[in-house]
C-alpha cells in the first residue's frame, strides 16, 4: 500500500518553489545523492540503509520538535530538486537551519529562495530570536551562500568526527531593517 | 504529525503515537546501568535518532512502533511495533521494555500480542519474525511466551549471528498461559 503522507506539516510556497513534507517517494532520491561524492559535506557517502533510517529521522524530526526538513520541489516541473530544514537533533550545538540541493540545481538562486523562507518561518511562526548553520568549512559554495544570506562565522565545532563551522544568522527583523534600507 | 498512529488499548495498557516525553522517559531509562536488559546504556544522541526513526517509519511504511504506556498511571514502560527499515531481511515484530511494567505481570506480552495482531488484522502482516540475539535470555523467554518458535539463525551485516523467531497468526494457537512464570525473572 502507499504510505500516507504525513500530516501536520505546513507548506509553504516561494516564487519558484514548494517547501512540502518529506515523503516515501524522496527516499530513492535522496539514497541516489549520498550514494555520490555531492554528499561528502553532509554525511555523506552513506549506503541505502543509513540514508533510509536518516530520512526516516527526519521526519520523526517533525513530530519530536514541532519543525523540521521539508523537500524541495520545483513548481514549475514538480521535480524534487533537494530539501532545506530546520534541524535539532538531540545533542546538536543549537537549532540550524540547513540545505541541500540535488545537482543539476544549483546557480539558480534556489537554496537562498528555500532558506529565506524556512528562515522567515523560523522568526515568524517559530519565534526563534536565533539561528544557526553548520557548515563544513571545505564546502565553499554553502559558505558563500551562509554569508549572502547575511550569516557570520561564529564558532568551530565537530559531529561524527568532521569539523564543522557554525555560522549565525541574523536575528529576525534583520530582513524587514535591510528591505527599508 | 503523528496523527496516522492508531492507538491500541488492551486490558492494562495503552499503545500510542510516540512523543517527546516518550523520549525523555526513554533517555532516562537508557543512562541507568539497568538498561543493560536492552543493550544499554545509550547515550541521549544515540536514544533521540532511533526515537526520531521510529515515528519516521510509520510515514515511510504505514506501519512502526507504538509507545506502551500503563492504563492505570500512564506510566510509559517500553516502545513495541514492527520495524523494517531499508535492507531488514523481512519485516521483524520488536520490542524495547523498560522497567515501567515490571510489577505488571505479563504486561510485555500483552503488548505484543496486541501488536502483532494489529499487524496481522489491519496489514496483512504476519507471520512475523523476532530478531534475537542467541544470549538475550529475556527476549528468547518473551517470545516463547506469546508462542513465538526458534526457526534459524541468520547473520546480519551489523548485528551478526541473530535468531529469527517466527510469531504465530492470531488465533492459530492458543495463547500461552505462562506469563506470569516468567514475570519476575532477572529483575532483581
Amino acid at each position: 500500500m502507499t504510505a500516507p503522507a504525513l500530516v501536520g506539516v505546513p507548506e509553504l510556497e516561494t516564487e519558484r518553489l514548494r517547501l512540502r513534507a518529506p515523503s516515501e517517494a524522496d527516499f530513492e532520491p535522496f539514497a541516489a545523492f549520498y550514494a555520490t561524492e555531492r554528499s561528502r559535506f553532509v554525511g555523506g557517502p552513506l549506503p541505502r540503509g543509513k540514508v533510509w533510517r536518516s530520512h526516516a529521522a527526519l521526519v520523526g524530526h517533525w513530530a519530536l520538535r514541532g519543525y523540521g526538513w521539508w523537500s524541495l520541489e520545483e513548481r514549475a516541473t514538480g521535480a524534487l530538486a533537494g530539501r532545506v530544514g530546520l534541524f535539532h537533533p538531540e545533542g546538536w550545538p543549537e537549532p540550524e537551519i540547513g540545505w541541500t540541493l540535488f545537482d543539476g540545481f544549483e546557480g539558480r538562486g534556489y537554496a537562498t529562495e528555500a532558506a529565506r523562507a524556512a528562515l522567515g518561518f523560523a522568526h515568524g511562526r517559530l519565534g526563534w530570536r536565533t539561528a544557526v548553520s553548520c557548515i563544513h568549512p571545505d564546502n565553499a559554495r554553502s559558505v558563500r551562500l551562509a554569508e549572502r544570506l547575511g550569516a557570520r562565522f561564529d564558532y568551530a565545532w565537530e559531529a561524527d568526527g568532521e569539523p564543522l563551522h557554525i555560522y549565525r544568522h541574523a536575528g529576525p527583523g534583520a530582513a524587514a531593517r535591510e528591505a527599508v534600507a | 504529525v503523528t496523527a496516522l498512529v492508531p492507538e491500541i488499548e488492551t486490558r492494562r495498557l495503552r499503545l500510542r503515537a510516540l512523543t517527546r516525553r516518550d523520549f525523555e522517559a526513554e533517555a532516562a531509562w537508557f543512562a541507568r546501568p539497568a538498561s543493560a536488559r536492552n543493550g544499554g546504556p545509550k547515550a541521549r544522541e544515540a536514544v533521540w535518532r532511533v526515537v526520531a526513526a521510529m515515528i519516521g517509519h510509520w510515514t515511510l511504511e504505514s506501519v512502526g512502533f507504538w509507545a506502551v504506556e500503563r492504563r492505570d498511571t500512564r506510566a510509559y514502560c517500553g516502545r513495541v511495533g514492527v520495524w523494517n527499515p531499508e535492507g531488514w531481511p523481512e519485516p521483524e515484530l520488536g520490542w524495547t521494555f523498560t522497567d515501567g511494567a515490571d510489577d505488571l505481570p505479563g504486561a510485555e506480552a500483552e503488548a505484543i500480542l496486541a501488536a502483532r495482531d494489529w499487524a496481522w488484522r489491519e496489514r496483512a502482516l504476519g507471520p512475523l519474525a523476532s530478531l534475537i540475539r542467541p544470549t538475550d535470555g529475556r527476549a528468547r523467554r518473551l517470545a516463547a511466551d506469546v508462542g513465538a518458535r526458534m526457526e534459524r539463525g541468520v547473520k546480519l551485516p551489523d548485528a551478526g549471528l541473530v535468531e529469527i523467531h517466527r510469531h504465530a497468526l492470531p488465533g492459530d494457537a492458543p495463547r500461552p498461559a505462562r506469563h506470569a512464570m516468567h514475570s519476575g525473572e532477572g529483575r532483581a
